[in-house]
């Protein structure tokens, strides 16, 4: 086991770059969610770290070895790719035990390693099925297995749950929180899904243009968003934004009918600002600001109204539970001050 | 009449005209020959009776025959090797980040275009002992002269290098395709296992490449067990025979000697030879590999 440290990491693509310097600390035994849009950068970094992409400049030290030039199969790591990459030539045995048998392990014991990951995987009935045989959680968790049975230093997962059904999903995403525990290997996971991050990770680290965003707890993403485009990438449904100005006491809400809040004393006075606010925060409340709804989203447990704002940006507000509310029907919503955050509308850092 | 019906009409009428060439180009011949090496004397084109398996069984006392083979086997075996082996390196080689790449794989691919006849004819000129290219390099470099083509052991190997250049563009061109086939990421899962270079040639271009490999052997055998041209041209089957392939034996029997019958029965035997070669080929070689 061994933590990862990413020392002014640079990857460029001729004149493109697509990392800027980058550093970043991964604690031993620690599960690692990169998260991000496409296109962010973070399959580039993860496959940076695994050896599949040359460094540009920087230093990637693997416990306390720099292992930047070295050769991906000497670094320690273990990869599952999101589409499995499984040798389609070979049964799952024969899958699971390549690394093993290219180290000149002796049979006996590439058979026993082969015969717990298959085990700890529910994969014993399908050792001598070539891959094509198999569905696709199947194949995923021979993809996973062979990341096991070679116990790296470090796991590496490029969106690997991305080409299976939601249900299996999910499973899956179960599965692998419980191997995280069972295992206690250092994990970096690649994800654009924020639900895999928020349930999977320790840690998560949201990326944007090949730029750390922000490093923290799943929690403390959610609750303390450093900036704009955090704060929407974390949670689901997304947060609101809403265009406001500083008014005598308070922000003006211009997107919510010019309704008043008590907060954003810091503001400047005129200076146009972003309120942002969760649908979940949102009060309902007969002395609110009235909102029309264009549709209405009934999950059964909750229900979800949109709205369309004036300046353009769309506005979704968590009903509380089961409701009998329609498109078109006009709600009337608080804002509470304590679960708002405001943003600078041009940087998009956050101001309160 | 139901929708499947009206699908399965609509189908047969699209290969009805497949069909029909297969049938008055191929099959009707294969019957005819089959017919024609049941007589004796001129079948097809003249007086003949019924003969019953005695061409047959004379194919086993003709040594012209049964040598034509062991020479027709050789050539065959060695075409098909040696194209396959160097095919397989140069593609190796090419489907690879070479700059001059294009350029190679169309100088290996011009023999393969050019007229079997123009090639043949301009080995044979550069092969002459005594007026030849390569023997005047040779002696250049101060090494004795050969007799490529008149050395009754070297002449079927010369023939079997000719070949090799000639086909080699098709093979490596086939291959290139198939190499740049095979997923990337196979590779990157493996040099993520500790594979170095040797490890993924061997353990995933290699295997994957198993279904390219049957199918080149197949093509290339079956073409090489077939040849005629070459030795027509070049040695015009000798020395003392150790170029007269199978199909100029054929050949000769038929339109020499006007054997129609017996040239019948030979050409039917070598249909048999390489349907049984192409089985075997199928059983060595034929892996069932489906991409993921």
């Amino acid at each position: 086991m061994a933590g990862v440290t990413l020392k002014s990491v640079r990857k460029d693509y001729g004149a493109v770059n697509a990392i800027p310097e980058l550093d970043l600390t991964i604690g031993d035994g620690e599960f690692c969610v990169f998260v991000g849009p496409s296109g962010c950068g973070k399959s580039t970094l993860l496959r940076t770290i695994a050896g599949l992409e040359d460094l540009s400049s920087g230093q990637i030290v693997i416990g306390d070895t720099d292992v930047s030039h070295r050769h991906p199969g000497e670094r320690g790591v273990a990869m599952v790719f999101q589409n499995y990459a499984l040798y389609p030539h070979m049964n799952v045995r024969q899958n699971m035990g390549y690394a093993l048998k290219l180290a000149r392990e002796p049979k006996a014991m590439i058979a026993d390693k082969v015969a717990r990951a298959a085990e700890t995987l529910g994969l014993v009935d399908y050792l001598e099925r070539k891959p094509a045989e198999l569905s696709g959680g199947q194949r995923q968790r021979v993809a996973i297995g062979r990341a096991i049975v070679r116990n790296p230093k470090v796991f590496l997962f490029d969106e690997p749950l991305s080409n299976l059904d939601a249900e299996l999903r999910t499973r899956m995403r179960l599965e692998l929180s419980d191997l995280h525990k069972t295992l206690g290997t250092t994990m970096i996971y690649v994800t654009h899904d924020q639900v895999e991050a928020m349930t999977l990770a320790d840690k998560i680290v949201v990326l944007r243009a090949g730029k750390i965003e922000q490093v923290g707890t799943p929690l403390e993403l959610y609750d303390n968003p450093a900036n704009r485009f955090v704060a929407g990438f974390i949670g689901s449904p997304a947060m609101n934004f809403m265009s406001a100005t500083q008014g005598d006491g308070g922000l003006i809400l211009d997107d919510l009918n010019g309704a008043h809040l008590t907060f954003g004393a810091g503001v400047a006075a005129g200076k146009p600002v972003t309120v942002g606010i969760r649908p979940e925060h949102l009060d309902l409340s007969p002395e609110g600001a009235p909102l029309t709804l264009r549709s209405v989203e009934q999950l059964g447990g909750v229900t979800y109204g949109y709205a369309i704002l004036p300046s353009g940006g769309e506005f979704c507000v968590d009903l509380k539970g089961r409701r009998d509310v329609r498109a078109g029907d006009t709600v009337h919503l608080n804002i509470p001050q304590q679960r708002s955050f405001v943003f600078d509308p041009e940087t998009g850092r956050r101001l309160q | 009449m139901t929708y499947k019906q009206r699908r399965a009409l609509t189908a047969y009428a699209f290969l009805l005209p497949a069909i029909l060439y297969f049938l008055v180009f191929f099959f009707w011949p294969i019957a005819i020959e089959f017919w024609a090496s049941l007589r004796s004397g001129q079948p097809l084109i003249g007086e003949s009776e019924f003969a019953g398996l005695k061409n047959y069984i004379y194919i086993f006392k003709d040594r012209l025959a049964i040598k034509a083979m062991g020479a027709t086997l050789i050539y065959a075996v060695g075409s098909t090797v040696f194209t396959l082996l160097i095919a397989l390196v140069l593609a190796s080689i090419l489907a690879g980040p070479l700059k001059a790449r294009n350029t190679i794989r169309a100088i290996l691919f011009f023999p393969y275009i050019v007229s079997f006849v123009i090639s043949a004819l301009m080995w044979k000129s550069i092969l002459d002992p005594y007026t030849g290219l390569l023997n005047a390099a040779l002696l250049k470099l101060g090494l004795p002269q050969q007799y490529w083509l008149t050395d009754p052991d070297a002449a079927i190997w010369v023939l079997v290098a000719v070949s090799v250049w000639k086909d080699i563009g098709y093979a490596v061109l086939i291959y290139i395709a198939a190499i740049q086939g095979i997923p990337n990421h196979l590779y990157q899962a493996a040099e993520l296992d500790g594979a170095k270079r040797r490890h993924l040639f061997r353990d995933i271009t290699l295997p994957l490449l198993m279904p390219t490999t049957l199918f080149l052997a197949v093509i290339v055998m079956i073409a090489s067990m077939q040849e005629m041209a070459l030795p027509y041209l070049m040695t015009g089957g000798g020395p003392a025979n150790a170029t007269r392939l199978y199909s100029l034996h054929v050949f000769d029997t038929a339109f020499q000697g006007l054997n129609i019958g017996y040239a019948s029965a030979l050409s039917f035997v070598m249909f048999l030879v390489i349907l049984f070669i192409t089985w075997a080929q199928f059983k060595l070689l034929n892996r069932d590999i489906r991409h993921t």
